[in-house]
């Protein structure tokens, strides 16, 4: 007989767990592909049945809740008093079915859990986004989810012995599965953002400790602070990061046999938005979530949707869902360098433009391809097939060779100028935005191409754009200011010539407007030698109307295989492919590379 | 012209004395303005005119964010709007913990604005 959890109202609008009679759900265990096991929703009697159903190769993500171990401040319950508390009993019984867990210890409110999964005794302060607005989701089953200040001393201090409890629990029971910090996220304005970024008052208090503490340690911080207003932002996110570390160190160090890093895990229908969007039937449509999916793949964060209504993740949506967050994404996210070791002949996401450096302040990527132009050239012309990086990258030898890299001057540092200067050597491509670049970067980069004799070559055309090459190695500058300025035809036409004269291989998709696809791409195999790369298009049409797609392949590309074809007529022709997407239909295409 | 229902409006007061520029003095700044379809679009308010940077507006007074309201329902025939502040509604979403208590949160804790002719119309609509 099968249990489930649900949710009742305590006096003082807290939240209690209650086993009530059994209702088939199918949403319990989150989308195929998505991996993630919630094993306070099913009695332990049946985590077995419940894990033989799952059928993956991958791990099964299993998101530890604080609340439903620590429900007072010294009660801690690792299966002592509620057997769904047993983790160690979960993961024996994982093994004993032949599956791989690893346990998700959240490093940020989580959300998808009642209170943000903290316990209710510390759900006091409300954590709010930059307008003030206090954070609550809806989850699948039409709860308000509040989330609450893990900027709270209290959560932390709480935070703190609920890990010690768990790192005992862990290492008494000689568990040896893996355990990763989860930190939820969730799309703010094509920005994602962190659960942990808090602008309440408990933020705002703690921060005035901070600087207090500031005019003792690092007074020169504080002086500059009075001069320079905007300096505020900079001290906010040195705060922030401190108190990150914090409950990050503090996970690291009890359990550090079992730790394994961090999981950036984004909700769709987790922005502040979205609880307007999810309180009316007519406002929230299917289509509504392929573009928040996509920003997840271009963002580099693992996509989840537990917040979602069941019947929103139907029909194309939940082809979508199941096609990005493969069992690939899964291990790419858990492993670094999957892609690029066993995981070469498996598909990834196809990446042609990198843009990197942002780092975690205040830099939005969004703003700065809007200016450029380069945000509408990309959904025109290559949509989605961009990744954003905010950290700048560490080792320039583990970097793919085939995306284009973008830097923007004013987020750059001399060892950041540096290291692009060393991508260029290595043969890399690399566009440079020179709008707010340090003057002397600007003069070392004219010093090194004078002393190292460089090819270079300048030219007005909306912005002065420099063009210095060395072999394979290009770094193309413009200045965004000037762009903006321009129309966003000259912006496009500007990036067009750009872009051609790289000779970036690909196929173009002419789509009616509501169709969404992106790209993914595996190296050819032994049987496949013809090609140096094989191509997988994946396409959807959300709308009740019928859409058109052509497919042109060009002098690069031939057409190998169509797969996956769900109401949809599609015919090859000597130009490419011409499909006929009808009301929900869905195809995904093959194509061969070759030089 | 399709008749709506209800039309909501999220604000937030903000506080800068120290500004000099008059765009920067305090204000009432909209967060969210939107209706069952979705976010209103900036069509639907191009005939206003409006104090905006970039896609914010804002008002100097909260006199002149009502008047805005009003003329915004009657031009565009909602049956009502409902203003809310952000520190109201953090208030009402605290205590709410289901989509149907949170869906009360405008009407409990907002300032309701009625489009009198609108209601006039109903009437005589009735009647003829």
């Amino acid at each position: 007989m099968i249990y489930y959890l649900e949710w009742a109202k305590e006096y003082d609008g807290g939240f209690v767990e209650q086993l009530t009679t059994p209702e088939i759900k199918n949403f319990d265990v989150a989308l195929p592909g998505e991996n993630w096991f919630f094993y306070w929703k099913t009695s332990p009697s049946l985590w077995e049945a419940k894990l033989n159903t799952y059928q993956g190769s991958t791990p099964l993500l299993v998101p530890i809740y604080w609340a439903l171990h620590n429900s007072s401040p010294e009660n801690f319950d690792f299966g002592q008093q509620k057997p769904e508390t047993d983790l160690l009993r979960l993961a024996q019984t994982a093994q004993n079915c032949g599956k791989e867990i690893v346990f998700l210890l959240p490093i940020s409110p989580a959300p998808f859990l009642t209170n943000g999964g903290i316990p209710s005794y510390l759900a006091r302060n409300l954590a709010k986004n930059k307008d003030g607005i206090a954070l609550a989701v809806i989850d699948n089953q039409s709860h308000i989810n509040k989330v609450y200040s893990f900027f709270e001393p209290k959560c932390f201090q709480s935070y703190r012995k609920f890990v010690w409890k768990l790192g005992q629990y862990l290492s008494q029971g000689g568990n040896q599965c893996a355990v990763y910090g989860l930190e939820c996220m969730r799309l703010e304005e094509n920005h994602v953002v962190s659960y942990f970024k808090d602008h309440s008052q408990v933020f705002e208090s703690g921060f005035n400790r901070y600087i207090k503490q500031l005019q003792d340690s690092e007074p020169q911080k504080v002086k500059r602070l009075v001069v320079e207003p905007e300096y505020e932002n900079d001290l906010k996110l040195e705060y922030y990061e401190i108190i990150l570390g914090l409950y990050l160190d503090s996970a690291k160090e009890f359990l550090a046999g079992n730790w394994s890093g961090v999981l950036q895990s984004c909700l769709i229908g987790g922005s502040s938005e979205d609880i307007f969007r999810r309180s009316f039937e007519n406002w929230g449509h299917e289509q509504d979530y392929f573009e928040p999916l996509m920003q997840c793949l271009a963002n580099d964060v693992y996509p989840f949707t537990p917040l979602l209504d069941p019947n929103i993740r139907k029909g194309t949506l939940a082809k979508a869902f199941s096609d990005v967050i493969d069992t690939n994404l899964v291990q790419s996210h858990l492993e670094e360098g999957f892609y690029s070791d066993e995981g070469s002949l498996a598909f990834s996401p196809l990446v042609l433009f990198q843009l990197c450096g942002g780092g975690n302040g205040f830099f939005s990527f969004d703003r700065a391809m809007e200016d450029a132009g380069l945000k509408y050239f990309f959904e025109k012309r290559y949509p989605w097939t961009f990744k954003i990086k905010n950290d700048f990258f560490d080792q320039i030898d583990d970097l793919d060779e085939r995306p284009v890299y973008f830097f923007f001057g004013s987020k750059l540092d001399e060892q950041q100028f540096k290291s692009i200067l060393k991508l260029f050597m290595n043969g890399h491509k690399v566009f440079l935005d020179k709008t707010d670049l340090d003057s002397n970067l600007d003069q070392k980069l004219a010093v090194f191409c004078a002393e190292n004799n460089l090819e270079t070559q300048k030219i007005n055309y909306i912005s002065p754009v420099t063009k210095i090459s060395l072999g394979d190695g290009l770094i193309i500058t413009y200045e965004s200011k000037k762009l903006h300025n321009a129309s966003l035809l000259k912006r496009t036409d500007f990036w067009e010539n750009m872009i051609d004269y790289l000779e970036v291989k690909h196929l173009d998709i002419d789509a009616q407007e509501g169709v969404f696809h992106f790209w993914k791409t595996r190296s050819s195999n032994s049987y496949e030698l013809n090609y140096e790369e094989i191509r997988r298009a994946y396409l959807y049409n959300p709308t009740s109307y019928k859409k058109k797609v052509q497919i042109r392949t060009g002098s690069n590309f031939a057409f190998l295989k169509k797969i996956d074809e769900k109401n949809v007529n599609s015919k090859s022709t000597p130009m490419g492919v011409d499909i006929l997407l009808l009301p929900g239909g869905s195809i995904t295409l093959d194509f061969g590379f070759f030089e | 012209m399709k008749k709506h229902e209800s039309i909501y409006l999220l604000f937030r007061f903000e506080e800068n004395s120290q500004s000099q520029e008059p765009q920067q003095h305090n204000r009432y700044r909209v967060i969210y303005f939107f209706d069952e379809y979705g976010l209103i679009s900036s069509d639907m308010l191009s005939s206003f005119h409006l104090n905006h940077i970039e896609n914010n507006i804002f008002f100097r007074t909260k006199e002149d964010m009502l008047r805005f309201a009003l003329s915004f329902i009657e031009e565009h025939r909602y049956q009502n709007c409902f203003l809310l502040s952000v520190n109201d509604y953090n208030i009402g979403v605290e205590s709410c913990h289901q989509l149907s208590d949170y869906l009360k949160v405008f009407s409990e804790y907002g300032h309701k604005l009625e489009n009198t002719e609108q209601s006039k119309s109903s009437i005589f609509g009735k009647l003829f």
